[in-house]
Parts: structure tokens; C-alpha cells; sequence
């Protein structure tokens, strides 16, 4: 089965058994920011952004993606400069073993890119879909709240 | 992971996906629910439908006409909050909420699903693709493909007990009282979902025969005898209608 779809701002394509994932299909590609967690769509530590909106690999046969835009946090940052909310996690300490910040990130850039209001309530919702078994949530969704917010102001200055 | 799947059909219309649909191992696929919800080894052939359903939601008349391709996610974007509420209760994550159809909701006939309970009791019908006129939603024998959900002007409440707020709830009731036409429904850790509607004030007899089968819906388990979970509803039912 052949697809073709665009990974982070990269042209791709590609022939797969109707049975692959997304998720195989990415860390096959070493791209291990996508981790695999539960399998089930459970844990969210797959999250990616189909056309902007945060889904899980695991449950996106690799037919599902022709003509998509897909995007992992590999394609966030260089090595030189960090993404806001990358910087907001680390200034907040809202990661710990780190398996589960990509999917969190990555479901808060989708809430921002709605261009839904940010508040407490809807940063929750936007990481309902990601377990976090060691730092918690206290601190993630402070840290979403705080770079969501300051991303807003920006945008309404410029 | 998903090693039972061999293979993945686009039909050209949608006579040729029910055509398919009734080989054994087939099952439909749109927006990824029966994924979500099923690993069933002896599916084998995917049907995917995406391409031949619509995904818009619009107001006609007093009802709201969903399409079955309309994810979760962009109905609670639209203006129904007693519906959000359902939809939310019934599916916590956004992740999965962006890609679940309110059509592959609905196929999946989960009596734990807070949103298929609020449908039951909203009076929902459902347009089949093989079908002149729709159909009730509690009459639905799960033939056919659905392509529209219409739900009509309702007035529903929903009561909902859970472990835990975001655990799937092992009792769901939900009542309609609009002009006259009252409806309560009951699901949740159940063996079916149980359906009662009348146009008058309900008789003494009728509602017996109701929590009867209620009763008989659920199991004694850990959460409580089914004697237990009737007299759970009764009182879920009695508080909404502002009895107690």
C-alpha cells in the first residue's frame, strides 16, 4: 500500500503491510520522540499533529496518513534554540523521566494552533489524552497555561 | 501490532462497502473507533468509508443533522452543551476525541458510552444508506451503514455514577422531558440498555415493568448487587425530576 504525506516539512513516500502504524512507521524512521507506551491510545506518549490536531500513532493505520501533514517535536526546535513550551517545561520543571513531555508538548502546541482560549480548563482538557506517571500535572499544565498565555500577548502585539 | 489486519479496501460507493460488509473478518472503518475500542483477532479486512461520508454538523429546523464522518472533537466545537457534556464524559481524551466519528460511536453500541445514552434518550434517528426514511435509534437492529445522526430538540439530563470521574460509569440514566413526551434510558455496566418512552403520565405498571428490566440489565458484581444499582436508578431518576 503506498502512501505519500509530508513529515516534518519533508516530502514522503513510502509502501507499507496494510497492518503498520504511524508509531512503527516513525521509530522505524529513528524518530523515538514518539515513544511506544500502551499501544491502545491510552497513555498519549505517541501524540503526534496530524494537520494540527494532536492524535495517537498508535491507533493511524499508515493508509490514513496519505496526504496528511505530519508533524513530531523533532521538527520544533534545532539543536541551537528550544520551542516556547519546550523552554516553559524546562524553566517550570514539568518533566522528569521525560517519557510522556513530547505527547504533552505536542497537544498543547494543537490547543494553541485552534486558537481556543487559554485558560486552566481547556489546558487540562488538551492533556486529558496524556498520562504522565512521575512529575504529575500540577507543573505541565502551569507551564501550558504560562507559555500558551505569553505566546497570545506576543502574537497580539506583532 | 495490528498483525490480524491483511487488508485494506476502498470501495467505490457505499453498495459495494455493505456488499463487503458481509464477508466475515470486514468491518467498516472511518475514523479509527474500532480500533480504539476493539482488537478482535478475527478481523482481517478493513473497509475504509472515509471518502464516501460527510463530516458536517448544521441546524435544520429544531434538529441538529450530524454526519456520520463528524469526529467527537469538532461536535463538542459546536454549541450543544448538554451534548458536549456527554461526549466528554464518554471520551476524556482529546487525542482520541480527533479522530473517534460519532458514527463509529454509535456502531461500537457500548451501553457504558454517556454519549449513545444521551442519543437513546434525545430520540435520535439515524439515516441508513439503504433506508428511504430514517429510522429510531432503539429501534436500530445495527444493519446498514449509518450516514446521518438527527438529533432532535430535546430536554435531557444525564446522571452518571463512577469510580472515578473519568472511569467509564456503571450507571448512566438519562431523562427527557419535552412537551408532554417523557423518555428515561439507563446503561452503563449493563447487558443491554434499557429504553422506556410514553406520551402520558407513565402508569404505575409501566414504570414497574421498566426498573425490571433495568434490574435484569445489570450483574451483581463488585460494584453492587443489580437490587442496588435499581434502587441507584430510581433515585438518580427521582432527583432529576426534582422528586427528592
Amino acid at each position: 500500500m503506498k502512501v505519500q504525506f509530508e513529515l516534518n516539512g519533508h516530502l514522503i513516500e513510502t509502501a507499507h503491510e496494510p497492518r503498520i502504524t504511524l508509531m512503527e512507521y516513525l521509530r522505524s524512521e529513528e524518530i523515538y520522540s514518539v515513544k511506544h507506551g500502551c499501544d491502545h491510545g491510552e497513555c498519549g506518549a505517541c501524540t503526534v499533529l496530524v494537520d494540527s490536531k494532536s492524535m495517537n500513532a498508535c491507533l493511524i493505520l499508515m493508509h490514513a496518513v496519505n496526504g496528511r501533514k505530519i508533524e513530531t517535536i523533532e521538527s520544533f526546535s534545532d539543536h541551537e534554540t528550544m520551542h516556547p513550551l519546550q523552554e516553559e517545561f524546562l524553566n517550570e520543571g514539568a518533566a522528569q523521566c521525560g517519557y510522556c513531555t513530547p505527547g504533552m508538548i505536542l497537544s498543547l502546541e494543537a490547543l494553541d494552533r485552534e486558537g481556543a482560549k487559554i485558560d486552566e480548563p481547556e489546558v487540562r482538557d488538551a492533556l486529558n489524552g496524556n498520562l504522565c506517571r512521575c512529575t504529575g500535572y500540577a507543573k505541565p499544565v502551569k507551564a501550558g497555561v504560562a507559555s500558551l498565555k505569553a505566546s497570545r500577548e506576543k502574537g497580539g502585539e506583532s | 501490532m495490528w498483525s490480524s489486519i491483511k487488508e485494506i479496501i476502498k470501495p467505490d460507493n457505499l453498495s459495494e462497502a455493505s456488499v463487503l460488509l458481509q464477508k466475515k473478518g470486514s468491518v467498516l472503518f472511518a475514523g479509527g473507533s474500532y480500533l480504539v475500542s476493539q482488537k478482535d483477532p478475527q478481523i482481517h479486512t478493513l473497509i475504509d468509508i472515509n471518502h464516501l461520508i460527510n463530516d458536517t454538523i448544521e441546524m435544520r429546523g429544531e434538529n441538529l443533522h450530524i454526519h456520520t464522518g463528524c469526529t467527537l472533537q469538532e461536535i463538542v466545537n459546536s454549541n450543544d452543551e448538554r451534548l458536549n457534556s456527554a461526549i466528554l464524559a464518554s471520551c476524556p481524551s482529546k487525542n482520541i476525541r480527533n479522530q473517534r466519528t460519532i458514527g463509529g460511536e454509535i456502531a461500537n453500541f457500548r451501553t457504558d458510552s454517556d454519549l449513545l445514552i444521551f442519543l437513546f434518550t434525545a430520540g435520535t434517528q439515524l439515516v441508513l444508506s439503504q433506508s428511504e426514511s430514517p429510522i429510531q435509534l432503539s429501534k436500530w437492529d445495527g444493519e446498514g451503514i449509518i450516514l446521518e445522526v438527527v438529533i432532535p430538540k430535546h430536554e435531557v439530563k444525564m446522571e452518571r455514577v463512577a469510580l472515578l470521574d473519568s472511569a467509564p460509569a456503571f450507571v448512566i440514566v438519562g431523562l427527557n422531558n419535552l412537551n408532554g413526551n417523557r423518555t428515561a434510558c439507563v446503561g452503563g455496566k449493563t447487558s443491554s440498555i434499557t429504553h422506556y418512552h410514553t406520551m402520558i403520565q407513565p402508569s404505575e405498571a409501566g414504570v414497574r415493568k421498566f426498573m425490571d428490566e433495568v434490574e435484569a440489565s445489570f450483574n451483581d458484581d463488585h460494584l453492587g448487587s443489580s437490587i442496588y444499582k435499581r434502587k441507584l436508578v430510581g433515585t438518580l431518576i427521582q432527583e432529576m425530576e426534582g422528586v427528592r
